[in-house]
C-alpha cells in the first residue's frame, strides 16, 4: 500500500500552556511493498509519526495518503481503516490480556467478524510464522512465558490481522541477539511474502541496514534525511550532527579507508555485514603476499 | 589482581514455580566469586538467569540450595539485608520503574532519608554524586523531562550517594539509544577506574564486554565459560551455539581465518583495522 505523508505536523496539547509541537511539516512518499527504517534519538517524533499511519493520530495541519484512504485535521476514520495497517508497539507483550495465548492472539481477528475456528486458526498460523508451537502454547497463560515468548504472542496477535501495512515500534527492544536476529527475521519473510508495506522503527543502525529499502532519519520532528541505505550512510557528518551513528561496518571502511591508499580504498556501500566480508575475502585473495586456499 | 572475595557463590540453585505448580531450576549449583575492584560482564541469553544472579547478589532473592557471601555476611542468614543493600546497588532495565523523586537531586536523596543521613552530609553525598555522574547541572530538573540516558545516570547518582562498593547493571542500557549506551559505559569504567567501584554489567551487548576484567558467559542456569574478554571471544563457534553474539571485528576475523586468511585472534576494532591494512599493503 503506497503512503504519502504531505507536510503533516501534529502538536500534543495545541492552546494549552503545555503545546509541543512533535511532528514539523514531514512529507515523504513510500511505494507499495517497500520495506522502511525509521530511525532516530529518543524524543525525535518517531513513535508520534508512526501513530499517524493507521490514524490513532490525526495530523494537525498536512494530509496522509494511505492506499485510497485519505487522513485529513479533520478527517472520519472508519474502524474498516484501522485493519488495513497492524501497528505493534514498543513492549507489545504490555498488551497481552486475555486467558490463554490463543485466545489472545485470536482476538483481534475475531473482532474483524471471523468466527471462532477461522480465528483460531489465523492464530495458530501466526504463532507459527514467528516460531512458536500453537499445540504448545495455546493452552498456556500468556503472562507465564518467557519475555521472548511474549513478545512474540504479541507479535503474532497483530500479524493475525493480516493487515496490509506493518508499523513496528522498536519490536526488539531488550531481546537478546539471538531473539532479535529471530524476531526480525520473521517478519522479514512475511513482508516478502505477503508482499507487506513494512515501518520498522529502530535505534539499531545495523538492523536498519540489513532490512530496509529505505530510511527515514527524524531528528526534533522533522525528517532530515531520506534515500536508501546508502544514501542515507554517506551522510555521515548529517547523521553525527544529529547524534546518530553510521553502522559499524561503515565506521570499520572508513578506519580501514583512513590508512590505505586512494585507488585501494573500500566502497562505504558495503554497509551489510556479509557483503563486507566476501568484499574483504576477495579483496585479500587478490593480494599477491597472501597466500589463500579457495 | 588478587584480592579478597567481595561477593561469592557456593553451590547456589533457584528455582521459580510456573503457573502449574513445577518448579524450573533457573541457577543449578552455580559457583562464582566476584573480587573487590572487578569489571565483570555477565553475558547470556534470555532465560539464562542472568537476572536471578544479580538479585540473589543483593538479597532481593535468596538461594533455594547452597550460599551467597556478600562481604562479611551470609544473605540466607543475616538480619543485615539493608546492610547488603547498601553495600551492593542494583541499576534495572527500565529507568521509568526506579525514580521516584520529584527532581533530580530529591530522587539521590531518597536513598540517604532512608539510612538517616544527617542533612549536611547529604547534601555533599548528593553533589558529589550527581556531579560524578555528569548531572550536576540536571540537580533542579523533572527526571520525567530526562532522556532515558540522563534518567539511567540520575538512578545510578542515587546509588553511588549510597556509597555501595559493588554496582550491579542489571540490563540497564537495554532501553537506551546508543549515545545513551555509551554514555553509561563511559561512566561506569570511570566510577570503576577512579573510584574503585566493582562493576557488575550484565548486558547482551558483545561490544560492552572487550573492556571488562573478566566476561561471564551464562547458560541455562550454569556458567558456561569464563575468562578475559581476549580468551571467551576466541571461541565464536562455542558463543554463536549458544545464541550469543561476538563483537563486529571478532565475527570478521573469524570469517576471514576460517576462510584461510592469515590472520590471528583479535578483540578490538582498531586490531582488525590495523591486520587488514597490513595484508592489504603487504607489510
Amino acid at each position: 500500500m503506497p503512503i504519502i505523508f504531505e507536510q503533516v505536523t501534529h502538536i500534543y496539547g495545541a492552546g494549552t500552556p503545555f503545546e509541543k509541537e512533535a511532528l514539523s511539516a514531514v512529507s515523504f512518499a513510500i511505494p507499495d511493498e517497500a520495506f522502511v527504517g525509521i530511525i532516530g534519538q529518543t524524543g525525535s517524533g518517531k513513535s508520534t509519526l508512526v501513530q499517524h499511519l493507521n490514524g490513532l493520530l490525526k495530523p494537525t495541519r498536512g494530509r496522509i495518503q494511505v492506499g485510497d484512504w485519505q487522513i485529513e485535521p479533520s478527517s472520519r476514520l472508519p474502524a474498516e481503516f484501522r485493519s488495513n495497517v497492524g501497528l505493534v508497539f514498543q513492549y507489545p507483550e504490555h498488551q497481552l490480556f486475555e486467558e490463554t495465548v490463543a485466545k489472545d492472539v485470536a482476538f483481534g481477528p475475531r473482532n474483524l467478524g471471523l468466527s471462532e475456528e477461522a480465528a483460531l486458526l489465523r492464530a495458530k498460523e501466526a504463532l507459527e510464522t514467528v516460531g512458536l508451537s500453537y499445540d504448545e502454547l495455546k493452552d498456556r497463560s500468556p503472562f507465564h512465558l518467557s519475555g521472548g515468548q511474549m513478545r512474540r504472542v504479541a507479535l503474532a496477535g497483530v500479524l493475525a490481522m493480516q493487515s496490509k501495512v506493518l508499523v513496528l515500534d522498536e519490536p526488539t527492544a531488550g531481546l537478546d541477539p539471538a531473539g532479535r536476529k529471530e524476531i526480525l527475521e520473521a517478519i522479514y519473510r512475511i513482508h516478502r511474502e505477503r508482499k507487506l508495506t513494512t515501518f520498522l522503527v529502530t535505534h539499531s543502525m545495523e538492523e536498519a541496514s540489513r532490512y530496509a529499502d529505505f530510511l527515514l532519519v527524524m531528528a526534533e520532528g522533522k525528517v532530515v534525511l531520506q534515500g536508501t541505505p546508502a544514501e542515507v550512510f554517506a551522510e555521515e557528518e548529517l547523521l553525527r550532527h544529529h547524534a546518530l551513528a553510521v553502522p559499524q561496518t561503515v565506521e570499520l571502511i572508513q578506519q580501514i579507508n583512513a590508512s590505505l591508499p586512494g585507488e585501494q580504498q573500500i566502497p562505504v556501500t558495503l554497509f551489510r555485514e556479509e557483503e563486507l566480508q566476501d568484499y574483504l575475502l576477495h579483496r585479500l585473495r587478490q593480494t599477491r603476499a597472501v597466500i589463500i586456499p579457495e | 589482581m588478587e584480592s579478597a572475595p567481595l561477593i561469592q557463590f557456593e553451590n547456589v540453585s533457584f528455582y521459580y514455580t510456573d503457573e502449574f505448580g513445577e518448579k524450573l531450576p533457573v541457577l543449578q549449583n552455580l559457583n562464582l566469586t566476584i573480587a573487590e575492584g572487578e569489571f565483570v560482564t555477565i553475558i547470556g541469553h534470555n532465560g539464562s538467569g542472568k537476572s536471578t544472579l544479580a538479585k540473589l547478589m543483593n538479597a532481593l532473592l535468596l538461594p533455594a540450595e547452597g550460599e551467597v557471601r556478600v562481604g562479611p555476611w551470609k544473605t540466607g542468614a543475616t538480619q543485615e539485608v539493608w546492610k547488603i543493600r547498601q553495600m551492593v546497588g542494583l541499576v534495572f532495565q527500565n529507568p521509568d520503574n526506579q525514580i521516584v523523586g520529584s527532581t533530580v537531586e530529591d530522587d539521590v536523596a531518597f536513598g540517604l532519608e532512608n539510612i538517616g543521613v544527617p542533612p549536611a552530609e547529604m547534601r555533599e553525598r548528593i553533589d558529589a554524586a550527581l556531579k560524578a555522574v555528569g548531572m550536576a547541572a540536571y540537580a533542579q530538573r523533572q527526571p520525567h523531562k530526562l532522556s532515558g540516558g540522563q534518567k539511567q545516570r540520575t538512578a545510578i547518582a542515587g546509588i553511588i550517594a549510597m556509597r555501595p562498593r559493588v554496582l550491579i547493571l542489571d540490563e540497564a542500557t537495554a532501553m537506551l539509544d546508543p549515545q545513551g549506551r555509551k554514555e553509561i559505559m563511559e561512566l561506569v569504567r570511570r566510577l570503576n577506574r577512579e573510584a574503585g567501584i566493582t562493576v557488575i554489567n550484565i548486558s547482551h551487548f558483545p561490544e560492552e564486554a572487550v573492556d571488562a576484567d573478566r566476561v561471564v558467559v551464562m547458560r541455562q542456569g550454569k556458567i558456561f565459560m569464563q575468562g578475559t574478554p581476549r580468551n571467551v571471544f576466541a571461541d565464536v563457534t562455542r558463543l554463536q551455539e549458544t545464541g550469543l553474539d561476538v563483537p563486529l571485528a571478532v565475527r570478521i576475523q573469524h570469517y576471514l581465518s576460517a576462510n584461510g586468511v592469515p590472520i590471528p585472534p583479535l578483540l578490538h576494532q582498531k586490531e582488525l583495522v590495523e591486520e587488514l591494512c597490513r595484508l592489504f599493503l603487504n607489510r
